[in-house]
């Protein structure tokens, strides 16, 4: 397998716009181009637009907007992990031998349809996401004695990052207080509990070892992959105290990455709610079971941002084609030392942890400057 | 494809005969033998195996004893237990899709 780095980026403000999701898409790609030297578009191999978007024939209509004509060209659709779902196939075509330098975007548009899944009917009535994350809480917090104001510490941290990301949609600092008396959504949800469906786009250039130095003296090594899914349907989940799927998905991408939890200096992980945050700390392998709770308080007390330092997607918003890429732009831009205020000092190795519909899907991406 | 029975309105599931498997949502093909199942009527007691409230409605997970599990709504005045047997007391058209009902026994 030919090795494939991450060269550069580009990013969008997450917001509430009413834009086409073209037009988003091709601001991030415009934002690619203007921050990587000797990009040309006939240097580009390949186009991946991810995206839970109805418009059909994006990647096609990005590279005509952009005056890319690709060999390869298409869309990845995964609800919540579409994003790296794309840079995993990205990858996979320049590993192989079959591309050398693959332009992926992601984006959608604040009232995208991907955030309810329709097909499964096991849920009832009870489809928004929020009854999914209301369940998972509530198990947890029975199962491990946690309390709200415990997890509340995860939705505090995770906009106090974002404060210092100008792409966040969030600019408010909730302390605990202020997310314990946010609006009720169930007996065990609170409003800023919750990442909020945005419209944005992320843009992510992939490169083979051979072609990379070209476009960047920072290159950003894929090491790992790990990708599983266990169903499509919620109420398949073996417990609901835990997500399988992103254990399952953590253990292969360290296996292939040939590191350890233990290794790990940043990590962007999927808070699409704040009952997210600790069990993905715990079946990354990064903390004992029923201990991510307070871990994410010991983060907030000790002005640790090295979880999610770019705000996580409960502080930057969760447009669902995007935020995979936008997790892996931050980790990479952490890596190349690029990350302004976020700057984790002597940052080496990240992880990304991107998940789909109650954690029925994940993928785990490790890297390495 | 139908998830009640059109006579009665009690909710189908699939069973492959070969697997002993239920199947659901309802399906005419076995998910796991890929062969034919038979639909045939759920049964009507479950389990509580999660739930969470929402303003004076509990939501719960319910197993029963083929294995399927759903969410539905839970009218009771007092806080459900894991493992507390219900009943299925409602599965009706809703929303392109259906909505369910307990009720404690």
């Amino acid at each position: 397998m030919n090795k494939v780095a991450a060269v550069s980026f580009g990013d969008t403000k997450f917001s509430q716009e009413d834009l086409p999701i073209e037009q988003k898409l091709l601001e991030s790609t415009k934002n690619l181009f203007e921050q990587t030297p000797n990009l040309s578009q006939n240097d580009i191999d390949a186009v991946l637009v991810s995206t839970n978007d109805n418009t059909k024939y994006l990647s096609a209509i990005l590279s005509e907007l952009s005056g890319i004509s690709p060999r390869i060209s298409h869309t990845i659709e995964s609800m919540c992990n579409s994003g790296t779902n794309a840079v995993v196939a990205a990858m996979s075509y320049i590993a192989s031998g079959l591309a050398d330098v693959v332009l992926v975007a992601g984006g959608d548009r604040f009232d995208g349809p991907g955030q309810i899944l329709q097909w499964d009917n096991s849920r009832g009535e009870f489809k928004h996401p929020i009854f999914w994350a209301s369940i998972f809480t509530g198990a947890y917090k029975r199962e491990f004695n946690v309390s709200d104001e415990t997890l509340a510490y995860v939705s505090a941290k995770n906009h106090r990052n974002a404060k210092n990301n100008p792409n966040a949609y969030s600019d408010m600092e909730p302390s605990i207080r202020d997310v314990l008396n946010s609006r009720e959504l169930t007996g065990d949800l609170r409003l800023y509990d919750c990442s909020r469906p945005c419209t944005g786009a992320s843009a992510i250039l992939l490169a083979s070892e051979s072609i990379a130095s070209k476009f960047t003296d920072t290159p950003v090594w894929i090491l790992g992959t790990g990708q599983k899914t266990t169903s499509a349907g919620f109420t398949k989940n073996p417990k609901f105290t835990q997500m399988e799927s992103t254990n399952i998905a953590a253990k292969d991408a360290f296996l292939s990455a040939k590191k350890s939890p233990a290794d790990v200096d940043v990590i962007e992980l999927h808070d699409a709610f704040s009952i997210c945050e600790p069990l993905a700390l715990e079946d990354l392998g990064l903390i004992g079971k029923g201990k991510g709770a307070d871990y994410s308080k010991e983060l907030f007390e000790t002005d640790d941002n090295s979880v999610n330092p770019r705000g996580g997607l409960i502080g930057c918003g969760h447009p669902l084609g995007a935020t995979g890429i936008a997790q892996t732009n931050e980790v990479v831009s952490q890596l190349q030392g690029k990350a302004k205020k976020r700057q984790i000092q002597g940052a080496k190795t990240g992880l990304i942890h991107n998940m789909s519909a109650a954690a029925t899907s994940s993928t785990v991406l490790v890297l390495e400057s | 494809m139908n998830y009640t029975d059109k006579s009665n309105g009690s909710l189908l599931t699939s069973m492959c005969k070969k697997c002993n498997l239920a199947v659901w949502p309802p399906n005419k093909i076995c998910s796991r033998c890929l062969g034919p199942t038979e639909y045939e009527e759920c049964a009507k007691d479950g389990r509580i195996i999660e739930f969470s409230k929402k303003e004076d409605v509990y939501f719960c997970i319910a197993e029963f004893s083929q294995g399927v599990r759903i969410m539905g709504r839970l009218y009771s005045k007092m806080t459900p237990k894991i493992g507390q047997t219900i009943q299925l007391t409602k599965a009706e058209p809703y929303n392109g899709g259906y909505n369910f009902e307990f009720r404690a026994i």
